[in-house]
């Protein structure tokens, strides 16, 4: 029972993150057409994602008055006049600009105090990328049962921490944010943004090249090894109250069981205890173990 | 050994400063300085072939300023009610999924959405009235009351700030310390290849 309650409520917030992702535009822009009756406003009709709109809107499925007060992305979301920004996006233009609003700067403090309190669970819970690196994992894990042999290369897990450090050195001398460029959540947003509105895609190279870096040379790389924003949040998060612990009665890690170890998508053997501050809490390994070993724990219980 | 294993920390940490510090700071300076070139400035008036040419959006007069604030949230674009707000692409370098404005496509009306919405206040909060995007030039040998093809008065109606009045014949007259560049006019323009046209400021 716990199980399933922790697998479709992960899937189904990460789908809402996607769902939102998806409809926010369209319905910004479905407002400002219904605001300025008579006046053409490109070719609103012209894409798939537009008609299911419509067609949601008309079923019911979607109320057009709850959703006109939000607005953006996880990178900056505006509620009503509330703003939530990701912690990288302020710590970067701090960097680089210096001198900020001190809205945007509270801006931070939702997800921040969920990193404190919980670890890395935006990486896992709510990013829309990772859903999507998840999935290119899947199809690998598939074609690897079926027979296909694969390339897979490590690297060292405190790469993605100089990465971090790299790009706010860089934002500060440069004087424009460095992750912004290319930070995979922030361009997926981006790029159905611009669909939706029928502008030319620009930076899904980028995606597709980190899938592909995936799929055949080293699995889930970018998430272990590169993402900045999971370095903040690993940085962030080393002394979380929650974690995964393992109960050594049920545990049969002396017998050689590596269930965990294979699903789990950073690359931890959770009985080790090797996954302090890098785990994202994911609870893959609760789901897959066997012998319902593995658990969430308050960490200063032990 | 001991010394040995010292000497190995002194180089490991060396190599993370290079890796983390001077690199990422040399690669800024070399950005800044060689890689944020300035916009050609073209004469809007002297083209031989009209192609609209790009503006900031309102608020965003200082440039620099602006891209060191900006970071690519597309809310501007979102909220922009005559989806007026463009992006660059990736061939723009640092400066890609920065917003733009093409105002002889479509123009900006001043209703500061974006200024407003702008969570980093990379779009400084201004009036209306203050804003610097640019200036409009009118063409006296394609405008169609100049040229005696009729009675146009097409910018005079549409000018959010009241900026251009109108003359004898109804000739547009423009007022420079009043347009703001905001290339409402350019869009609603008639003639093929728009008689009045904004230069970026």
């Amino acid at each position: 029972m716990k199980k399933i309650i922790l697998s479709v409520s992960r899937r189904g917030i990460q789908l809402t993150v996607i769902f939102f992702l998806i409809v926010l535009p369209l319905n910004s822009l479905e407002v400002s057409i219904r605001s300025q009756v008579g006046s053409d406003i490109g070719n609103f009709d012209s894409n798939c994602l537009s008609r299911l709109y419509h067609s949601a809107v008309e079923n019911g499925w979607i109320s057009e008055e709850k959703l006109a007060g939000i607005k953006g992305s996880l990178w900056s979301l505006d509620i009503k006049g509330y703003r939530i920004s990701e912690p990288l996006a302020v710590v970067e233009a701090f960097a680089s600009a210096v001198k900020l609003p001190a809205i945007f700067l509270f801006s931070a403090i939702p997800f921040l105090l969920l990193t404190l309190l919980m670890g890395r669970v935006f990486c896992s819970w709510l990013c829309p990328a990772n859903l999507i690196f998840e999935i290119v994992q899947m199809l690998r894990v598939f074609f690897e049962r079926i027979g296909v042999k694969f390339k897979k290369i490590t690297f060292s897990y405190d790469l993605k921490y100089y990465l971090l450090a790299f790009g706010i050195v860089f934002s500060f001398f440069a004087g424009v944010p460095f992750f912004s460029v290319f930070y995979p959540p922030l361009l997926l947003s981006n790029e159905v943004f611009l669909y939706v509105y029928s502008l030319p895609v620009t930076g899904l190279t980028i995606i597709l090249g980190i899938i592909i870096f995936e799929f055949f040379i080293s699995p889930r790389s970018w998430c272990r090894y590169f993402c900045p924003g999971g370095a903040l949040y690993s940085f962030l998060g080393k002394y979380r109250l929650i974690g995964v612990s393992a109960d050594k009665n049920l545990c049969t890690q002396k017998e050689g069981c590596t269930v965990c170890l294979d699903s789990c998508g950073m690359g931890f053997y959770p009985p080790a205890k090797n996954h302090v501050g890098e785990c994202d809490n994911c609870g893959k390994c609760i789901i897959d173990c066997p012998k319902d070993a593995l658990n969430f724990k308050r960490k200063f219980r032990q | 050994m001991k010394k040995e294993s010292r000497r190995e920390f002194i180089r490991g940490a060396i190599n993370k400063l290079i890796l983390a510090g001077v690199a990422p700071s040399a690669a800024g300076m070399i950005v800044r300085n060689y890689f944020m070139v300035p916009d050609k400035k073209i004469n809007p008036v002297a083209m031989t072939y009209y192609q609209p040419i790009p503006v900031m959006l309102p608020g965003a007069e200082n440039k620099e300023e602006f891209l060191s604030r900006c970071i690519r949230c597309f809310l501007c674009g979102e909220v922009c009610p005559r989806s007026a707000v463009r992006f660059y692409g990736k061939e723009e370098g640092m400066r890609a999924g920065t917003p733009y404005i093409l105002p002889g496509a479509k123009g900006c009306d001043l209703c500061m959405d974006c200024v407003k919405v702008c969570p980093t206040g990379a779009l400084c909060d201004v009036e209306p009235e203050k804003v610097n995007m640019g200036k409009a030039r009118i063409i006296e040998n394609m405008c169609l009351p100049f040229i005696d093809r009729g009675y146009c008065g097409a910018c005079i109606v549409i000018c959010p700030v009241h900026a251009i009045e109108q003359g004898f014949k109804l000739r547009p007259k423009l007022d420079e310390k009043k347009c703001v560049g905001c290339g409402i006019c350019e869009e609603i323009c008639p003639v093929d290849g728009k008689a009045i046209r904004v230069t970026p400021a």
